[in-house]
């Protein structure tokens, strides 16, 4: 179990995040959801140790992630940039450093040419390297920030089938999305995110029985019925409306 | 067997040709088959001339290009290179300040240019820092320049104010391995091979931490714990090879680039191939430097000058494009 207890960062005199208390299940995809700024990277960052100020109120088992090693916080915690570092490195530099997630990687194999610099690579090509670099560690909570925004469509089920995967193997997912139907249709739980704090926590129905994303977003809900008789939520600007 | 895998092997060779070569070339060639006679003069120059000398350029080859490696990977900037941002001058100036000062301490002096090195690479940071762009390239360059102009101010003033001491500066400026005691490379060749021994054992880390902070942090480390400790190793092999070699420059900025063309994968045959390199390039030049105008000697810097610079320029013209 992972949890953040009063989590609160600040850089200088800003505050990014405030107060923020949540429980992190294993085997579970947790979607998190904000509007820009509104502090999901800071949070992902924060979970996966980029805020040593911040240390004591990230539990992991009860253990605040102050104590636990250096070693020990490398098999914690693995984080997807939202833009990814094109350093000056081979892709199979990248991929070798880490010997976890062969099956999952397999399917990851038809779009890497491992011989081609990091550097070299468009967005998208990137943002893959790096899912598969993320897959490649062997840790408790793995953290997307917006994974499938530089993905094209089918790219980005591999990112999906991955968090599944993931999920299945009993590990903790947690992934920001750009788009909110992606986030309803692939998270068991969702977080949302308003101005540094924590403002909703809870599955896809209890969202929808709110008025939240309308709020914040700005989007209507709309439900559509498809030619299987299933409901879909579908959310328009209010333009569009 | 992958094709570039028998590139170690052929790196190991040349530097093993330079070491050949830059122990029978000079101003009087050496015949191998009687330096054993101490009594001949080709045995006194083979062992108290020829090896002090060849040790000296394989020393400040692996010192150079290690630095360079380190810094480039500490700032996350291809242009990085000891004395690009001032590791150099910084070195050299505690150096000369030091001998003009206590010149019967010399065996401190490896700690005097540690010390110079260390406040050039604590300014270059500070300055970038405060300018929040620490891989901006232009901002580190730029800050490089200040740091240098400042400590080469402080060498014109030690210029004016011990006269005698400063004798022998130009050379020193340049770069070069004239007169090269055994003496004078214990502590400094105790210093290169710890550094190495580390960096090798941080090759890893190294590889993570050129990725990104977010990345490395999520991998356990404290980024800016692990660029500190790379850039005092740096800082700790240039400024002990400074007290022997002189300013030697762009080994460190060249070595790294030509490494990585060998050699693209990251890792310990990466920083190897990169100190075998930065080896073989010193001796080279160092041996050019001793029989180009024979029986007359230039600055091995000179040389290395004359390679460098061009190099620089057309890697600033790839990152243009």
């Amino acid at each position: 179990m992972i949890e953040a207890r009063g989590l609160y960062v600040r850089t200088g005199k800003k505050i990014l995040l405030e107060d923020i208390s949540f429980t992190l299940e294993e085997g579970r995809i947790y979607a998190l959801l904000g509007r820009n700024g509104s502090g999901k990277t800071t949070l992902m960052k924060a979970l996966c140790g980029s805020f040593r100020q911040s240390f004591s109120q990230i539990l992991y088992d009860g253990r605040p992630l102050s104590s636990f090693s250096r070693k020990e916080r490398e098999s914690l915690h693995a984080i997807l940039p939202q833009n990814p570092p094109s350093a000056d490195m081979t892709v199979s530099s990248l991929l070798s450093l880490y010997e976890g997630g062969r099956e999952i990687l397999k399917g990851f194999r038809p779009f890497l040419d491992e011989e081609r610099r990091l550097s070299s690579l468009s967005g998208g090509e990137r943002q893959l390297v790096f899912l598969a670099f993320l897959l490649s560690r062997e840790c408790r909570l793995y953290c997307l920030d917006e994974a499938q925004s530089n993905l094209d469509a089918r790219s980005s089920q591999t990112a999906v089938s991955a968090m599944k995967s993931l999920k299945k193997d009993g590990k903790t997912v947690l992934a920001s999305f750009h788009d909110i139907h992606s986030a309803l249709e692939i998270a068991d739980t969702l977080l949302l995110l308003d101005e540094g704090r924590l403002v909703f926590s809870g599955s896809r129905e209890e969202l929808l029985e709110t008025d939240l994303i309308g709020k914040i977003f700005g989007l209507e809900r709309r439900i559509l019925t498809d030619e299987t008789g299933r409901s879909v939520n579908i959310f328009l600007h209010r333009a569009q409306t | 067997m992958r094709k570039h895998d028998f590139l170690p092997v052929s790196v190991s060779f040349i530097t093993l040709a330079a070491i050949v070569l830059s122990l029978v070339c000079g101003s009087t060639s050496v015949d191998l088959t009687a330096i054993f006679d101490m009594s001949a003069p080709d045995g006194i120059i083979f062992f108290s001339i020829r090896v002090p000398r060849t040790s000296a350029c394989l020393l400040a080859g692996l010192a150079f290009s290690l630095s360079g490696y380190l810094l480039q990977s500490a700032t996350g900037n291809d242009l990085a290179s000891p004395n690009i941002i001032g590791v150099n001058a910084g070195a050299g100036a505690a150096v000369l300040l030091f001998l003009c000062l206590a010149p019967e301490l010399f065996w401190l002096l490896p700690v005097a240019a540690f010390v110079g090195a260390m406040s050039a690479v604590g300014l270059v940071s500070g300055i970038t820092v405060l300018t929040r762009r620490l891989d901006s390239s232009s901002s580190l360059i730029l800050a490089g320049v200040a740091v240098n102009a400042l400590f080469n101010a402080l060498i014109s003033t030690l210029g004016s104010l011990f006269p005698d001491t400063m004798s022998s500066y130009s050379s020193f400026s340049a770069g070069g391995f004239s007169n090269i005691d055994s003496a004078s490379l214990y502590v400094p060749a105790a210093i290169i091979i710890t550094c190495i021994a580390v960096t090798l054992m941080l090759s890893r880390t190294m590889t993570i931490i050129r990725l990104d902070d977010e990345i490395a942090s999520s991998c356990g480390m404290n980024p800016m714990a692990v660029r500190t400790m790379l850039s005092v190793l740096a800082a700790l092999s240039a400024s002990a090879a400074v007290t022997f070699s002189g300013l030697l420059g762009f080994v460190g900025l060249v070595t790294p680039h030509l490494a990585s063309f060998l050699w693209p994968e990251e890792g310990k045959t990466k920083l190897v191939i990169t100190l075998l390199c930065g080896s073989s390039l010193v001796l080279l030049a160092d041996v050019l430097s001793r029989v180009a105008i024979r029986p007359a000697e230039l600055p091995a810097g000179v040389f290395l000058a004359v390679i460098g610079v061009p190099f620089f320029i057309f890697l600033l013209l790839r990152r243009k494009s």
